[in-house]
C-alpha cells in the first residue's frame, strides 16, 4: 500500500536540492530507532556529535523528490539546560554545535500509545521554531490497545503536519516522506501555536505547565482511550520478570540462554576466520621468499588480523541478541533485576548492559560504557570490565583444563563455571574496594522508564549488529593489528643463530636424505626446526624478558617458558598458547592441540620436574581470570576516560590481584596436594 | 513470603489506606512516594531533589500535578504515571511528595473516569 502511494507521489512532489539536512529527535523507546533504519536501511552509520562522547546515527535517507542526509539525535525526554545531553541536541536542532550542520527540517517522533508524555518534549522542540513534521509512530500498537488519536485536530494544537506512522510494519512511512518534502521545499518560517507560547512564557513549574498543556491537548485529540488496563500482558509479564525472587531467576535463565546461543552459534563462523587465515598465512609463505618480509606478513600481520577476526562472530552476535532484548522492552526490566544486586557494591544499573558485553570482549564494553553518563560510575564500570571473563580467555581455559582434568567433561565444565564466577566475584569486589577508595560517592540512582513489551524487530538487530561490527573493527582492529605487529618483533629480533644441536641434526637428516630414507630426513629436519624456533624465542627480547621475569614468578609455580608466554599474551590472552607451542616442539601449529596437550603433560623443566603440575596449571588459570594481560584494552581505556591514569590504575590493580591470587592458588594446591599424595 | 503474594496480587489491589487517609474530615493526606502501597494512586506535590535528579524525574512525568499508580514497591520501585512505567530507586522516590487521591479510586478505566473532577486541587 505504501509502495503505492509513494509511486503517485513521485510524479507530483518537487526536485528537492542537494545537501539537505534532518535532524530526527523523540523519546526513548518511541520507535524512532526503527523508524531512522526504515528510511536509511544498511546507509548509515554511528558517529560522535562533534566535540563529545554522544553518539548519533547518521545516515542517507531517500525522499519523494530526492536524498537528504539524516542524524538521529539520541532519545531524549525533554531539552533542558541541565542536562549536558539534552543542552547539545538542543544546540544541534538549532546549529548552534560546532562542527554539526543546521537541520533544515526536524522529524518529531511522538509514540502514539502515550501521547501526553510525548507532548512535553514535543512542546520543547516546537517552540525552537524550526521547520518541523510530527511522526505519530507505533500506530498499530496503539490501534491494537484502543486508542485512537485524530491527526487533524493534533495538527492544528502543534501548528505543524501530523502523518500517523508505523515504522515497525513501514504504515504511513510514505506520506511522511512526502510530509517531509513539502516541509523542506516551502520557506514559510513556522509559528508557534499560541496556547503553547502561553506556557513556555508561564512562570512557576515550566515542566508542569507544559504536562498540564499537554493534557488538555491530549483530552481534545484522543477520540478514543483503552477501556480497561491497555498493557495487561506487560503488567502480567512484568509481575514475574520484576519479582525480587522470580525476577532474578528469569534474568539468569535468559542470560545463560544468550551466552549459550553467543558460543554455539559463533563457533562455527570464528572456526572459518581461523581457517581462512590459516590458508591465507600458508599461501603466502608459500609464494614469498624466505625472509623477515615474509615472518613479519604471515606471523605479524595475518596473524594479528586473524586474531582480530576470530571475535568478530561473538561481538557481533553479542550486539544482535542485545538488541532484540532492548527492542522487546526486557533489557529495560533486567537493569530493575540488576540495579537491586548492583547498587551494593556501588555500580550502577546502567553499568550491566556494558558489563554484560564484557563477557565477549572488554573492548566493546569499555565503549558501550559511554551510555552512563555519570563519570564515576562510568570509571568504576571501565575500571571492572577486563575482570570479566572474555572469549579470548577461553582458549586458555580450555587447554588447562585439559591438562588439569583430561577427558573428564563434567569436571572440565565446573572449572569453566568457576572461572567466570571467579571473574564476576572480583569485578564486584573490586567495584566495592574502589568506591570505599579512589572513586567515592555512590551510584546515580537508577530511574528508567519500562516499556511495553512487544515483539522484537530483526532489522534493528541486524542492522546494530553491523554497525557495532564496523565500529569494532575501525576503532579496535587497528590496535590489535599494531600491537601484535610489536610483539612479533619482540618474539623475533634480536635474531640468533641456530643452536649446534639442531645444525648437527640438519647435517644428519642431509646425510639420511642422501641415503634414500626420506621419511627419516624429515622427520629429524622438523626436530632440528622446532629446536631452533625455541632457540630463536628464547633468545629474543620476549625470550630474555620470560627469563628475566622468572625469579619473579617462580612462587607461582611458573618457570621461565611460561614467562615468555605470559610477556607474549598482552596482544591477546589466546597467544600463550601458541607461544607455548613453540617450546613443546609442536611448532605454531594451532590444529596439533592434542599433540601439544600431549607434550605439555610430560614437559620437564632443567630439574626434571614437570614443568605442567597440576598447582601450576591451577595457579596459571587463576592468573589468567584476573590478569589485566591486553595492551588494546588499555589503549581503548585510554582513549575512553581520557587519560593514562584510569588505565594505568587497571594494570597495576589487577596484575597485583592476579599475582596474588595465583601465589595463594599454588601454594594451597601444592600443599593439599601434596598432603593428598602423602595420604 | 513471595509466592502467595505473588499469586494472588492483582494489579491494582485496594490497599489499607488508613495511614494515609484522614476518613472523617475528607481532607487528603500527603506521602513520601516510597510509602505508597501497591495499586494506590497519588498526585505528586514537590520533588526535594537535586536540579538534575528533579529534572530528569519530571520529563519522564513524575512532575507535580501529575497522578501516579505505585506498581511494585521495594527499591528499585515501578511507578506507572500517564502511560509508562518507571523504575525508581526509592532514595529518589523518599524525596518525591505525594497527595494520596480517594482510595475508592482505581486507574481509569475510560475517558469519563479520567476527567479531573476526582482530582485533588492544589
Amino acid at each position: 500500500m505504501t509502495r503505492v502511494a509513494l509511486d503517485v507521489l513521485q510524479e507530483s512532489a518537487p526536485p528537492l536540492s542537494d545537501g539537505l539536512n534532518v535532524a530526527l529527535v523523540g523519546n526513548p523507546n518511541c520507535g524512532k530507532t526503527t523508524l531512522f533504519n526504515r528510511l536509511t536501511g544498511t546507509r548509515a552509520h554511528t558517529a560522535n556529535i562533534a566535540g563529545t562522547t554522544i553518539e548519533q546515527r547518521v545516515g542517507r535517507a531517500t525522499l519523494t523528490g530526492g536524498a537528504v542526509d539524516l542524524v538521529d539525535l539520541p532519545g531524549m525526554y525533554s531539552l533542558l539546560n541541565t542536562s549536558p545531553d539534552q543542552r547539545i541536541a538542543r544546540q544541534t536542532l538549532l546549529g548552534e554545535t560546532p562542527g554539526q550542520r543546521k537541520p533544515n527540517a526536524v522529524v518529531l517522533v511522538l509514540d502514539a500509545t502515550n501521547i501526553q508524555r510525548n507532548l512535553l518534549l514535543a512542546s520543547q522542540v516546537i517552540e525552537l521554531g524550526r521547520p518541523t513534521v510530527v511522526a505519530l509512530n507505533m500506530c498499530d500498537l496503539a490501534q491494537r490497545s484502543g486508542i485512537e488519536i485524530d491527526t487533524e485536530a493534533l495538527s492544528a494544537e502543534l501548528g505543524c503536519p501530523v502523518v500517523a506512522t508505523s515504522a515497525r510494519t513501514g504504515e504511513g512511512v510514505g506520506e511522511l516522506c512526502e510530509a517531509l518534502t513539502r516541509r523542506l521545499t516551502t520557506d514559510e518560517t513556522p509559528e508557534t501555536p499560541q496556547a503553547l507560547s502561553e506556557c513556555a512564557r508561564c512562570g512557576g513549574c515550566p515542566i508542569r505547565a507544559r504536562f498540564d498543556w499537554a493534557e488538555r491537548v491530549d483530552a481534545r485529540c484522543c477520540i478514543n482511550e483503552p477501556v480497561g488496563d491497555h498493557d495487561r500482558l506487560t503488567a502480567a509479564a512484568d509481575r514475574v520478570m520484576t519479582h525480587p525472587l522470580l525476577g532474578v531467576v528469569t534474568f539468569i535463565g535468559i542470560m545463560f540462554l544468550l551466552f549459550a546461543s553467543i558460543f554455539w552459534v559463533a563457533d562455527y563462523p570464528s572456526r572459518a576466520i581461523e581457517w581462512a587465515f590459516a590458508l591465507a598465512g600458508g599461501w603466502v609463505w608459500e609464494i614469498l621468499p624466505p625472509g623477515d618480509m615474509r615472518a613479519l606478513l604471515v606471523d605479524g600481520v595475518i596473524r594479528g588480523v586473524g586474531g582480530v577476526m576470530v571475535f568478530l562472530p561473538q561481538i557481533c552476535l553479542l550486539f544482535f541478541f542485545l538488541s532484540l532484548l532492548e527492542d522487546t522492552g526486557y533489557l529495560a526490566r533486567a537493569s530493575v533485576v540488576t540495579d537491586r544486586l548492583m547498587r551494593r557494591v556501588g555500580l550502577p544499573g546502567a553499568s550491566f548492559v556494558p558489563l554484560l558485553s564484557a563477557h565477549a570482549c572488554a573492548i566493546p564494553a569499555i565503549m558501550a560504557s559511554r551510555v552512563i553518563a555519570n563519570r564515576r560510575d562510568r570509571l568504576v564500570t571501565i575500571l571492572v570490565a577486563p575482570l570479566l571473563t572474555c572469549s579470548a580467555r577461553l582458549p586458555v581455559y580450555t587447554m588447562l583444563t585439559a591438562l588439569l582434568v583430561p577427558s573428564q567433561p563434567f569436571k572440565a565444565a565446573m572449572i569453566f563455571v568457576g572461572a567466570y564466577t571467579l571473574g564476576i566475584a572480583a569485578a564486584l569486589l573490586v567495584a566495592l574496594v574502589l568506591n570505599r577508595s579512589v572513586l567515592r560517592g555512590s551510584p546515580k540512582p537508577l530511574v528508567i522508564e519500562l516499556p511495553c513489551y512487544k515483539p522484537p524487530n530483526l532489522r534493528n538487530a541486524v542492522l546494530t549488529m553491523i554497525d557495532r561490527g564496523r565500529l569494532f573493527l575501525t576503532k579496535a582492529g587497528t590496535v590489535i593489528l599494531l600491537v601484535s605487529i610489536g610483539l612479533w618483533v619482540t618474539a623475533t629480533y634480536p635474531k640468533s643463530a641456530p643452536p649446534p644441536q639442531a645444525v648437527t641434526m640438519q647435517q644428519q637428516a642431509a646425510r639420511l636424505q642422501a641415503s634414500g630414507q626420506p621419511k627419516q630426513a624429515d622427520l629429524l629436519r622438523e626436530q632440528a626446526q622446532a629446536l631452533t624456533a625455541a632457540n630463536s624465542l628464547s633468545n629474543s627480547i620476549a625470550g630474555r624478558l620470560g627469563h628475566a621475569i622468572e625469579p619473579a614468578i617462580e612462587p607461582l609455580g611458573y618457570d621461565w617458558r611460561i614467562g615468555v608466554g605470559i610477556v607474549s599474551s598482552f596482544a591477546a590472552r589466546e597467544v600463550i598458547i601458541s607461544t607455548l607451542a613453540i617450546f613443546h616442539g609442536v611448532g605454531t601449529d594451532n590444529s596439533n592441540d592434542a599433540r601439544l596437550l600431549e607434550s605439555m603433560r610430560t614437559a620437564t623443566d632443567e630439574n626434571g620436574n614437570l614443568i605442567y603440575s597440576p598447582a601450576t596449571s591451577l595457579s596459571l588459570l587463576v592468573f589468567f581470570v584476573l590478569a589485566m594481560q591486553c595492551l588494546p584494552t588499555s589503549v581503548v581505556a585510554r582513549r575512553e576516560t581520557g587519560s593514562w591514569k584510569w588505565p594505568a590504575l587497571q594494570f597495576v590493580y589487577m596484575s597485583a590481584l592476579a599475582y596474588s591470587a595465583a601465589w595463594a592458588t599454588f601454594q594451597l594446591a601444592s600443599y593439599v596436594l601434596a598432603s593428598g599424595a602423602g595420604v | 513470603m513471595f509466592w502467595p503474594n505473588f499469586l494472588i496480587s492483582s494489579p491494582h489491589p485496594v490497599a489499607d489506606q488508613s495511614a494515609e487517609f484522614s476518613a472523617d474530615s475528607g481532607k487528603l493526606s500527603c506521602v513520601r512516594m516510597d510509602q505508597m502501597q501497591p495499586g494506590q494512586c497519588g498526585v505528586i506535590r514537590e520533588l526535594d531533589l537535586r536540579q538534575d535528579d528533579a529534572d530528569q524525574l519530571k520529563a519522564m512525568g513524575i512532575c507535580p500535578g501529575r497522578r501516579v499508580w505505585l506498581v511494585r514497591s521495594g527499591d528499585p520501585m515501578i511507578v506507572k504515571v500517564m502511560r509508562s512505567r518507571v523504575g525508581l530507586a526509592a532514595v529518589l522516590a523518599k524525596q518525591v511528595t505525594v497527595e494520596m487521591c480517594s482510595p475508592h479510586r482505581q486507574p481509569p478505566l475510560n475517558k469519563q473516569d479520567a476527567a479531573p473532577q476526582g482530582e485533588p486541587q492544589p
